[in-house]
């Protein structure tokens, strides 16, 4: 992971992106026991000068450290990595404020549990609710929080719902 | 039943001692956790290429029976 962190590093210190932060599975770990995953999810913020192709400057920046893509993500160590631009006001927020974390010694831009669980809300597959609850149970994060990010992102309904469904008693 | 309950209340304390490891070790684990499940998925198509193999050898046999079958007719 330590060399997944470099490579993020050096291509924000290159301009590559304007911001990243790591996000699902591996952020969620902050808080709760370690999960079962199979990649290493990156949001990346990139600059409003964005083409269709917005991640081929990502891809080039890692194919010159010796990176190969490999389907859908691109192989560091034995990590592969999924590069994720922000794909709506509720992820480029959660890039924004992202918190800096530490691996192995390294400082590291991760999305907060704030912003994991409505993301994760958002997209609601059963093993993004899973990461709600886990979050919730870590106390990583508070269920007024959760409703006030929710809301403000419009996503008042799916909280409900979820509430419904897995909390109430 | 106050066996099992003890049992999953041991479970759930061992769970959330983990939780309170260090990233870093939780991201080691991971890393072995995926490394296994990417070697379980490999030996399953290792197996369904077996399984593909065997009728494919059966399917063969038969249809050797069947001709051998016809030629003796």
């Amino acid at each position: 992971m330590k060399a997944v962190v470099e490579l993020l590093n050096d291509m924000k210190a290159a301009g590559v992106v304007r911001d990243y932060a790591l996000f699902g599975a591996i952020a969620q770990m902050r808080y709760t026991e370690p999960v079962a995953t199979l990649d290493a999810d990156v949001l990346v913020l990139l600059g409003s000068e964005a083409s269709l192709d917005v991640l081929s400057p990502i891809y080039r920046f890692c194919g010159e450290r010796g990176y190969r893509s490999r389907g859908e993500a691109v192989q560091v160590g034995d990590w592969p990595v999924q590069f994720l631009p922000t794909f709506s006001p509720l992820t480029e927020e959660a890039v924004r404020e992202a918190e800096t974390g530490d691996i192995e010694g390294l400082p590291v831009r991760v999305v907060g549990a704030k912003h994991l669980a409505v993301i994760a809300l958002s997209v609601g597959r059963a093993k993004d609710h899973t990461r709600i609850l886990a979050l919730l149970e870590a106390g990583a994060v508070g269920r007024e929080e959760i409703e006030s990010l929710a809301l403000r992102h419009g996503l008042g309904a799916r909280w409900q719902a979820f509430k419904k469904r897995f909390l109430d008693e | 039943m106050s066996e099992l309950t003890a049992m999953l209340e041991r479970q759930a304390a061992w769970q959330h001692a983990r939780a309170g490891m260090s990233w870093t070790e939780k991201l080691r684990l991971a890393g072995v956790l995926r490394k296994a499940a990417v070697a379980l998925r490999a030996s399953g198509r290792r197996g369904a290429h077996k399984v593909a193999e065997e009728r494919a050898f059966y399917g063969l046999k038969r249809a050797t029976a069947r001709l051998e079958g016809e030629v003796g007719e």
